[in-house]
């Protein structure tokens, strides 16, 4: 008689849910892409604002365009006065090329139009990445293209964090994971003991490392990239590189490492209490098993968002690391346009850094999707 | 009484389970005794609170962090399984002769992972089977209590409370173990999807053999599947009695107190 009620309640089911997968390929498509369009024009949306209130805050609301008319008026009087014919000008004449002098540098830089028309010809330009040149700075190859300066520090920033990062995050990771595992061991009272010296910043561990490894000790450089000159032979130079980046990379690992693990391991803990990860006990599964399918798996996806943006941040790099480890990378560039007014500058690392965090947060919907089965896509809570 | 254990299933003796807690210590199993013979169910019944959940764990060594207290005696066909360590209690204990279904089946699966996959993997890890294998023993199980054999490649969230109690139930039978602790199977179902299960384990109590521990506050309904019954109060058991005679005339002051529930239920 029981088998009889389990068959009803089955085919019911079966049916159902067919019926309704059928339905559900049918929209799938529209509907996805009814979200892709929406969340593309919300995102969007907001890197304009995003962008343009940079824009408005890096001219520091038009002030910025005072700083430059001076600096002009003083460079060109500075160059006219350097010329003797035109010292013995009369004071009228000089007066009148001067003037004209001014008002065609001024025009270069575009400060003959009011400030708030400029500010959305920089916000069209940054937005189609239309990088333009700096106003000061200079890259080390002597270019005054933007795209030029960015793309030199570039790699040297991206070589340092992302190998400090990528270590920071899987070491945190694992040690995490593993003291959840070990609840009030010492191990996990040590980091527990040891989390609020993360409030430090990393240029500060660095300090103490140059101080000790490369003052006292004298067994690593005190800062820079690489050996100067450049050793030429490949080997060398990755060598040279590597014992360059051995302190900042631990200044950046022992500066955040006890914080981040004691938040993966609170993290870990609270979904290690799940009713599933005691079921896999009581199943019998060994710890592995049970780290791999029952806590790694369900957490994936807070994991991969951890992990996309921990990518782009390498993007900005740090500002006061890298001056403290005299590196050449984003971070310094970053701190030497803002203290220069480069707004071209400062502007292009805003935007680039926009679009990344714009993309990721798009992709990562998507990633959500095929991580987890019970996410779909556009999909409004069923 | 070493004789006796031959027939004896599982024997336990003076088991504690000790909590600490804020206020001080938690005496959740304080010194239980009882005997399960093979192919025998007992239920084993007490108010909210009072130590039967904790029971189950302490068989199963399932410790949460804050135990103070955890010692006695369990006997698995006459071996103490208490003095195994923690591998050997996993490989040969753990759902190799003991298996539970939890008190919440909704979230004993993990979400993540398709319901045929967590069934096939005892079977794997205990049988030694290819996934393959396994999964055929699990759609086998499915078949046994009733889960749809396309069931095995969705998950969780796609299936009903009474669905996902028979998945539990599949995933506690699929190594065909001596002993499945059943924790209130059926306490979160409406009355006809209790009364399919109760029937269903009944079913597969006399086609597999397996002898069960069932902890309910519910008299009624677990009247249909003991053969003995278990008063557990406070953390001891205070009664314990064939379930005939039990339910007809319970002797314990505390089972007497509640004896009411149990005369109606009788008489139905």
């Amino acid at each position: 008689m029981s088998q009889e009620a389990f068959n009803l309640d089955v085919e019911v089911d079966v049916e159902s849910i067919e019926s309704s997968s059928r339905k559900a390929r049918s929209e799938t498509v529209k509907r996805l892409a009814r979200y892709t369009g929406l969340k593309l024009i919300a995102l969007f949306l907001t890197v304009v604002a995003g962008v343009y209130i940079t824009i408005i805050i890096a001219n520091m609301g038009g002030h910025v365009d005072e700083i430059r008319r001076g600096v002009i008026r003083e460079q060109t009087v500075l160059a006219l006065n350097a010329d003797l014919q035109f010292r013995q000008l009369p004071e009228a004449e000089r007066t009148a090329i001067l003037d004209e002098r001014i008002a065609l540098a001024e025009k270069r830089f575009g400060l003959d139009q009011p400030f708030i028309l400029r500010s959305f010809r920089y916000l069209t330009e940054a937005l189609t990445l239309n990088l333009g040149f700096s106003e000061f700075l200079i890259s080390d190859s002597g270019s005054r293209l933007v795209r030029n300066i960015i793309l030199e520090r570039l790699p040297s920033t991206l070589v340092l964090f992302g190998t400090g990062n990528l270590i920071l995050f899987f070491a945190s990771l694992s040690v995490g994971l593993g003291l959840s595992r070990r609840y009030g061991s010492f191990w996990d009272k040590f980091i527990l003991g040891m989390a609020p010296t993360s409030s430090a910043p990393g240029w500060f561990y660095g300090l103490f490392l140059i101080l000790i490894f490369a003052s006292i000790l004298g067994w690593l450089p005190f800062g820079g990239m690489v050996d100067a000159p450049p050793p030429e032979n490949p080997l060398d130079y990755a060598l040279s590189l590597m014992r360059h980046m051995v302190l900042p990379i631990g200044a950046i690992v022992i500066n955040a490492i006890f914080l981040n693990a004691y938040t993966w391991r609170t993290f870990f803990l609270i979904f290690s209490s799940e009713d599933y990860v005691d079921m896999a006990k009581a199943k019998g599964l060994t710890d592995k098993m049970i780290e791999r399918r029952y806590i790694l798996r369900p957490t994936l996806p807070n994991i991969i968002t951890s992990f996309a943006f921990l990518l782009i941040n390498l993007w900005t790099g740090a500002i006061i690391l890298e001056t403290v480890f005299n590196w050449p990378g984003i971070g310094e560039l970053y701190f030497r346009s803002i203290g220069a007014f480069d707004t071209p500058v400062i502007l292009a690392n805003i935007v680039v850094y926009a679009y990344l965090l714009a993309l990721t947060v798009f992709l990562l919907d998507f990633i959500y999707a095929l991580v987890d089965p019970r996410v779909r896509v556009g999909q409004k809570g069923e | 009484m070493e004789s006796a254990s031959n027939h004896d299933l599982l024997v336990v003796k003076n088991l504690r389970l000790h909590f600490k807690a804020r206020a001080g210590v938690v005496q959740a199993v304080d010194g239980v005794d009882f005997k399960l013979r093979k192919n025998q169910a007992t239920v084993v019944i007490g108010e909210s609170g009072c130590g039967k959940s904790s029971l189950a764990k302490a068989i199963l060594r399932l410790l949460p962090r804050n135990v103070d207290t955890y010692d006695g005696q369990v006997l698995l066909n006459g071996k103490d399984i208490m003095q195994y360590n923690t591998e050997t209690f996993r490989r040969e204990v753990r759902w190799k002769k003991i298996s539970m279904v939890p008190q919440a089946a909704m979230n004993a699966l993990n979400p993540v992972m398709r319901i045929g996959d967590q069934v096939a993997e005892p079977a794997m890890i205990h049988m030694g089977l290819s996934k393959d294998e396994a999964l055929k023993s699990a759609l086998q199980m499915f078949e046994h209590v009733g889960v749809p054999v396309d069931f095995l490649h969705r998950y969780a969230f796609e299936l009903s409370g009474g669905m996902r109690q028979r998945a539990a139930l599949a995933m506690s039978l699929i190594t065909l173990p001596d002993l499945v602790i059943l924790d209130e199977p059926t306490s979160a179902l409406d009355v006809l999807t209790q009364a399919n299960i109760m029937n269903l384990m009944k079913r597969v109590k006399q086609e597999l053999e397996t002898s069960f521990i069932l902890i309910t506050h519910d008299i009624a309904t677990s009247s249909e599947l003991a053969d003995s019954v278990a008063v557990m109060y406070a953390g001891q058991i205070v009664e314990v009695g064939d379930a005939h005679s039990f339910f007809a005339e319970p002797l314990h002051p505390y089972s007497k107190s509640s004896w009411p529930v149990c005369h109606v239920c009788e008489r139905q």
